[in-house]
């Protein structure tokens, strides 16, 4: 058999795409949730403490409330911080790389200005995540919108830094000067030839921020400051089941512990494709 | 050569069947019953109660047991079967007793002799005068607040007399009941003057930063011995304590924070005494026979503070309807599996001549709650928030209960979980909208009661409600000499149906116990403080 001719399998290409299928199915899951959900989430159902059987399939938590339609409720609200949180910092990084990356080689007011960002980027990632966010959230209450707030601002700094290490790579192009020479301005070359191209180590990345953006709002309801009770959250539910557990009853932490594993997991799984497309 | 190797083998094998067996102390199954280890969920943040000592269950149960007071309230059969503290009555502990001049104003208490401090100390008149002298004198301390209106004067009120006897004069004879409640309170423990004053600075005449992390400078049942910060401390019996020298020789006291944890430690027979229990996993134990549970009724009274001078609970409409929002029951029911009762007003019912004319409990009607949110001006209902700590589980989930249940009664209610010294903050700064609360008074008398939670501090006066006509009534009912005669109770009715009425305080339920014991253990005791007196426990 001649191995240099040999034709991949068609079969090959589709299995690669069944990295999504996770993630597609959780996404699935929490957009379905308002239908999928057998009770109202954030109201006491039953009778607390329920092992799990066929009318509450996960059980139900101390205070009598589905673990099930919690656990899916959950979704939905820990997948749209964490989409809100990846927008948010890929938006700001871009413009911060962009602007740094562009102007700190040069002189005068606009090369002090981006080497003083990129310092400042430097001490936002001094700061351990945690801490930042339990700040942030301290200062300005807990909501969907400071919970992504924090968690942009926590995430920024190092996407932005992979932006300007890409527009320092692309700033001496050949098509970078061509399109300088033939008449082009700064700020049009900046958006039409250097963004787009500089832009690629954020989207690859995106997929990190996702699953930090995952983590992190769950750490915060872990530790107590995340979004308010009853609202249905992975992390909260996991602090209040794990007392439970401790004691044998284990379908309070166990549903919505497997239920952020399996997301940060499928989302992991799914930026590997990505990557291998690049 | 080969027998000498076999000697000291069998040597160090007899050495360690010996430090395997135990003290010869020990009971059949091993267990020393002179020792005993306890597990609770924190360690005092310090040492110095009357300097801002907060109500911490933790601190409040090292207090006790560390120092001791003039008197107390004495234990007696309780009608559960359990021990408990009767809170209209007093019997001596550093005092061996005391009379009452004529008028009703003067106390003269008669020390114990041959009592010493930890530190070997003799008990004096002086040590009695200087502890009072230090509270009122300590910033922060809240025992000007709690004593008044019966001591506010140390300096003109207390008298050495000699040695052993000092007086304390009131200038009501109706304050006598309040300020011997007051008396059996943490907050007028007696120290060892001389020790304190040996560890005084210019600064600190009175050695309270000092004592903040030193203790052992009073005359408790109990010396600390170890502390292992976060983790665990040891406390010895005080062989020279004033009622004598406790059964249990050492306490092992460890911390683990979280309640599962401490329900697991107490299943599998690591500690002898787990505090602070969920009251779910309390009753897993006891079904499945692993622990007793003392059933006693209590004054730790959960309750709803609605904040009255802001809206939406500056109207009593709508207090009165928030009244008929909160699923009593169900919080009994569900979060305390049934170990709650209900309680109408603040006073406790076992009091002597207790008159429950006219209070009527307040009921779960969400139909009838919503009707007078209407009658109100608030057809589409009503949203606030409902600030909880976030250190106490029960709570938490009894705020979950609320927020559920009163939607259907037209309230919105947001839950606000905050750490501890958030609630402090916001207590004093009179910022929640309503908070609940669990707190017991440690001195049950009834004017106590019934004028602590309303006082003009706003530490202690979370629900901002002041009204001259409530203040009016409990203040007359305070000058008359017999707190619990027919003339006071119907005052103290009055006083609880106004209350019941105008709801600026709204009692849930009063919950029991939340320790639990292994078998070995006996000796608990209820008290009004709502923690154990180590020095009654026993072990098997």
């Amino acid at each position: 058999m001649n191995t240099l001719t040999a034709k991949k399998p068609a079969t090959s290409l589709n299995l690669k795409w069944l990295k999504l299928a996770p993630i597609t199915v959780i996404v699935l899951l929490a957009v379905l949730s308002p239908v999928l959900g057998t009770f109202d989430p954030e109201r006491v159902v039953a009778d607390p403490s329920l092992s799990p059987d066929g009318d509450h399939f996960f059980g139900t938590d101390p205070s009598g409330m589905d673990i099930y339609s919690r656990v899916l409720a959950a979704a939905g609200r820990n997948l749209l911080i964490a989409t809100g949180a990846v927008v948010l910092t890929s938006i700001v990084a871009l413009a911060v790389g962009l602007l740094t990356g562009m102007n700190e080689s040069r002189s005068g007011i606009r090369a002090y200005l981006a080497r003083g960002a990129s310092r400042v980027l430097d001490l936002f990632d001094a700061v351990p995540a945690i801490i930042v966010a339990m700040v942030f959230v301290a200062l300005y209450g807990v909501s969907p919108t400071t919970l992504v707030v924090s968690i942009a601002i926590i995430m920024v700094p190092a996407q932005a830094r992979l932006v300007r290490t890409e527009v320092l790579r692309i700033r001496g192009e050949g098509y970078v000067d061509a399109a300088r020479m033939s008449g082009e301005g700064e700020f049009t070359v900046l958006v039409r030839e250097v963004a787009p191209n500089a832009s690629w180590p954020i989207i690859e990345n995106a997929s990190y921020v996702f699953g930090v953006a995952v983590i992190l709002t769950a750490a915060l309801g872990f530790l107590g400051i995340g979004l308010p009770p009853p609202t249905p959250e992975w992390g909260s539910m996991i602090s209040r089941g794990a007392s439970d557990a401790a004691v044998g009853r284990w379908w309070s932490a166990l549903f919505p512990a497997l239920a952020l594993s399996l997301t940060v997991g499928s989302v992991a799984l799914a930026s590997s494709l990505i990557r291998t497309r690049r | 050569m080969r027998a000498r190797r076999t000697l000291a083998t069998l040597a160090v094998a007899a050495l360690a069947l010996t430090a395997c067996g135990g003290s010869s102390e020990a009971g059949d199954d091993g267990l020393d019953p002179e020792s005993v280890v306890i597990v609770g969920a924190a360690q005092p943040a310090t040492f110095a109660y009357d300097a801002g000592g907060g109500g911490a269950y933790e601190i409040i149960e090292f207090v006790i047991n560390n120092g001791a007071t003039l008197i107390r309230y004495p234990y007696v059969e309780g009608s559960g079967g359990a021990m408990e503290q009767d809170s209209a009555d007093f019997e001596g502990v550093l005092a061996e007793s005391y009379d009452v001049s004529e008028d009703g104003r003067t106390f003269t208490f008669h020390l114990r002799e041959g009592v010493v401090s930890q530190q070997g100390n003799p008990l004096t008149a002086e040590d009695v005068r200087w502890s009072f002298e230090r509270k009122f004198n300590t910033e922060g301390s809240s025992t000007k607040a709690i004593m008044a209106p019966g001591l506010t004067d140390p300096a003109t009120q207390i008298q050495v007399i000699d040695d052993s006897t000092v007086s304390f004069t009131l200038p009501e004879a109706g304050y006598g009941q309040t300020f011997l409640g007051n008396l059996t309170v943490l907050i007028s423990q007696i120290y060892d003057s001389t020790y304190l004053l040996e560890n005084a600075t210019p600064e600190d005449p009175y050695a309270v930063e000092w004592s903040r992390s030193n203790a052992n400078f009073g005359f408790g049942a109990y010396e600390l011995t170890e502390f292992t910060p976060g983790e665990e401390m040891v406390m010895e019996a005080n062989p020279d304590y004033a009622l004598g020298e406790p059964a249990v020789k050492t306490i092992d006291y460890r911390v683990s924070q979280d309640p599962g944890t401490r329900a697991n430690l107490l299943r599998n027979g690591d500690v002898d005494i787990a505090e602070e229990l969920l009251p779910a996993d309390q009753v897993d134990l006891s079904d499945e026979g692993v622990i007793s549970l003392p059933d006693v009724k209590t004054n730790n009274l959960n309750t709803i503070q609605l904040v009255s001078n802001k809206a939406p609970f500056d109207n009593q409409a709508v207090r009165q309807a928030f009244t008929h929002a909160i699923p009593y029951q169900q919080i009994i029911d569900t979060v305390y599996r049934g170990r709650a009762e209900r309680q109408t007003g603040l006073l406790p019912t076992t009091q002597p001549g207790y008159d429950d004319t006219g209070l009527e409990e307040y009921t779960y009607d969400p139909a009838l709650a919503k009707q007078m949110l209407t009658d109100a001006g608030f057809p589409d209902g009503v949203t606030f928030t409902l600030t909880v700590s976030n250190a106490v589980p029960d709570l938490q989930e009894t705020a979950v209960q609320i927020q559920s249940f009163a939607a259907d009664a037209g309230f919105t209610v947001e839950i606000r979980e905050v750490p501890p010294a958030e609630v402090l903050t916001g207590r004093r700064d009179g910022t929640f909208e309503a908070y609940l609360l669990r707190q017991q008074l440690i001195n049950l008398a009834p004017f106590y009661v019934l004028d602590i939670w309303f006082k003009s501090a706003p530490t202690s006066n979370v629900s901002q409600f002041f009204s001259p006509e409530y203040r009016a009534l409990i203040e007359g009912g305070s000058l008359i000499p017999d707190q619990y005669g027919p003339e006071a109770n119907t005052v103290w009715n009055t006083a609880q149906q106004f209350l019941v009425d105008q709801a600026p305080v709204v009692p849930i339920a009063a919950v029991s116990p939340l320790s639990g014991f292994a078998e070995r253990m006996d000796g608990y005791a209820w008290r009004t403080d709502n923690v154990l007196d180590y020095s009654l426990l026993t072990a098997e």
